[in-house]
């Protein structure tokens, strides 16, 4: 077993051992956020534009295929972006990507909306911690019963997010958690020789799209359930499919639309669910694919697997239609029928 | 000489149907026998009357009258035209006229029958391919699959997690699994393949 696989379980183990200890919503909290968990936050959104670091993260997630866990080391530029590697894989030795330096405006903690969190999470501020020995601060996110739905630990000095971790419903399960292990805060951090970004033909479309897109037919609810919000739609251009991207602030799920339907030969791998024609493939993320009405839809997100499901249910599913072969032959010779009758074939050809 | 007299030989010997050696022996009775011998004169005479006289031509309404009747015909006719089996056309020896063929008669009457079954066979056997490959295209047709549905599509499952991971806002490192399960392998997740890693410098 190689020394960083090694520290990869043995990471995992101290995540899942370590941490579930006050995973229950403190009784004295208030319905209100506390300011200084939101100014928190905030600067924690603002970090990534500021500070460049070195270091490596671990990221794990529990389901219903166990957990899986990814090592990454990260170098981030703070004028330029992040460049991700893979440590400790077997399956993608190597592996490198780089996400360029966000651009948008909208505030966000680990990819989930900082105004999505707000409006959906009441946020604590839990104070004084210690982490990877670095002082900082913990802040809570509580659901409206008052279960515990998220921590993060903020470093004090940098403001980077070093740790963060998400539960299920229960307010006990962990389902995800993102670790820092290490860190280093460079103060002249460059990465030179990139490779050119290629344009990916994604076009930011905006909400204020949302009401064309529905009335061309597409599907995109404001809300969907697990608190899911939509905030922001896309469009590739190279294949017209649209992307709208939906969060409650801490989990992210981005639902792709395409016209046709779904081949079967494209579930490969993926397991069937209770929904006829809904197929799925658990992992981080998790992935369902199922078409309906014309439209392939292609979910992609990091919901627990129970409001995975909730989301999963509420949109129409093209059920298979499954006849015997006394109907199917039936069907068959109508079919053939009409073709042999002059108006079958003028009405084919009329459409 | 014998006294027995070949009566039966006698009109084949004026038609010359006997052979080498019969025809020595009823010659030999003949040199001997007057009653033969007489019989013999006369049947050379009729046969020599009858050959003097012309073949009777059909009347021309007679053979038009004919040639209306369905069941009569020059051409080769079989009782049964199977429909779609072109085997049956591979017969032409067959009889004209099988409804002339009696059973147990004639000495091809078994042979006509097997051939009788044979060409049924072949034709309900052309019919039976017929039923079944109509119904093996209104199955193949009556698939619920094919009933104008839109065309079927592979959702490009990599390049979708690409865009979920460097979409979503905010965050220059939002969910680098996601992007990395679009690696293929080489260069870097989410670029040209045919980018290699670089070397980090100037840090």
């Amino acid at each position: 077993m190689s020394l960083s696989r090694l520290a990869l379980l043995v990471s995992t183990a101290l995540i899942g051992i370590g941490l579930p200890m006050p995973a229950v919503a403190v009784p004295t909290v208030t319905g209100a956020d506390s300011p200084t968990a939101v100014r928190w936050l905030q600067k924690a959104a603002a970090a990534p534009n500021q500070v460049s670091y070195h270091g490596t993260q671990i990221i794990t997630a529990w389901g219903p295929q166990g957990a899986s866990s990814a090592m990454f080391d990260i170098v981030h530029a703070a004028q330029q972006g992040s460049e991700i590697s893979v440590l400790g894989s077997s399956a993608a030795p190597g592996a490198k990507a780089f996400v360029q330096r966000a651009t948008t405006t909208g505030a966000a903690i680990d990819g989930g909306p900082l105004a999505l969190l707000q409006a959906t999470y009441q946020l604590v501020d839990k104070c004084c911690t210690d982490i990877i020995g670095r002082a900082a601060v913990l802040v809570e996110a509580l659901r409206d019963d008052r279960t515990l739905a998220a921590r993060f630990w903020i470093d004090k000095a940098s403001g980077l997010l070093l740790q963060r971790q998400l539960f299920s419903a229960d307010g006990k399960t962990m389902v995800r958690a993102t670790v820092f292990t290490e860190l280093k805060i460079e103060s002249s951090e460059f990465i030179a020789h990139l490779p050119p970004m290629m344009p990916n033909g994604v076009e930011a479309l905006g909400l204020g799209k949302v009401d064309n897109l529905r009335s061309q037919g597409w599907v995109c609810a404001p809300q969907l359930p697990a608190s899911l919000t939509l905030y922001d739609v896309h469009q590739d251009t190279t294949n017209g499919s649209l992307q709208f991207s939906y969060s409650d602030g801490l989990f992210n799920v981005s639902l792709f639309e395409q016209r046709g339907a779904l081949d079967p030969a494209a579930v490969k791998g993926f397991s069937t669910t209770e929904t006829p024609g809904v197929y799925l493939r658990y992992g981080m993320p998790s992935y369902v694919v199922w078409s309906s009405g014309g439209i392939v839809y292609t979910l992609i997100g990091d919901l627990p697997p129970d409001q995975l499901g909730e989301v999963i249910r509420s949109f129409a599913h093209d059920v298979p239609v499954k006849l015997t072969a006394i109907q199917r032959l039936g069907t068959g010779l109508a079919k053939i029928a009409t073709w042999l009758t002059p108006m079958g074939a003028v009405s084919a050809k009329l459409g | 000489m014998t006294l027995q007299h070949p009566l039966d030989k006698l009109s084949a010997v004026v038609d010359g149907e006997l052979d080498h050696d019969s025809r020595d022996k009823v010659l030999s009775h003949l040199v001997g026998c007057d009653t033969c011998r007489l019989e013999v004169d006369a049947q050379r005479r009729l046969r020599a009357r009858m050959a003097a006289l012309e073949a009777p031509e059909p009347s021309t309404d007679l053979m038009q009258r004919l040639m209306g009747v369905s069941s009569f015909s020059t051409e080769p006719r079989e009782e049964v035209r199977p429909v779609l089996t072109p085997a049956a056309t591979l017969f032409p020896q067959r009889s004209a006229f099988p409804a002339g063929r009696t059973g147990g008669t004639r000495p091809g009457a078994s042979r006509s029958t097997r051939s009788r079954r044979r060409t049924g066979v072949l034709g309900a056997a052309g019919s039976a391919a017929a039923v079944a490959s109509l119904l093996g295209t209104a199955f193949v047709v009556g698939d619920p699959a094919r009933s104008e549905q839109p065309p079927t599509l592979q959702p490009p499952v990599a390049s979708f997690s690409s865009d979920h991971a460097s979409t979503s806002s905010g965050a220059p490192f939002a969910d680098p699994v996601a992007l990395l399960n679009s690696y293929n392998g080489a260069g870097y997740a989410g670029l040209s393949p045919t980018l290699q890693p670089v070397a980090l410098t100037g840090r």
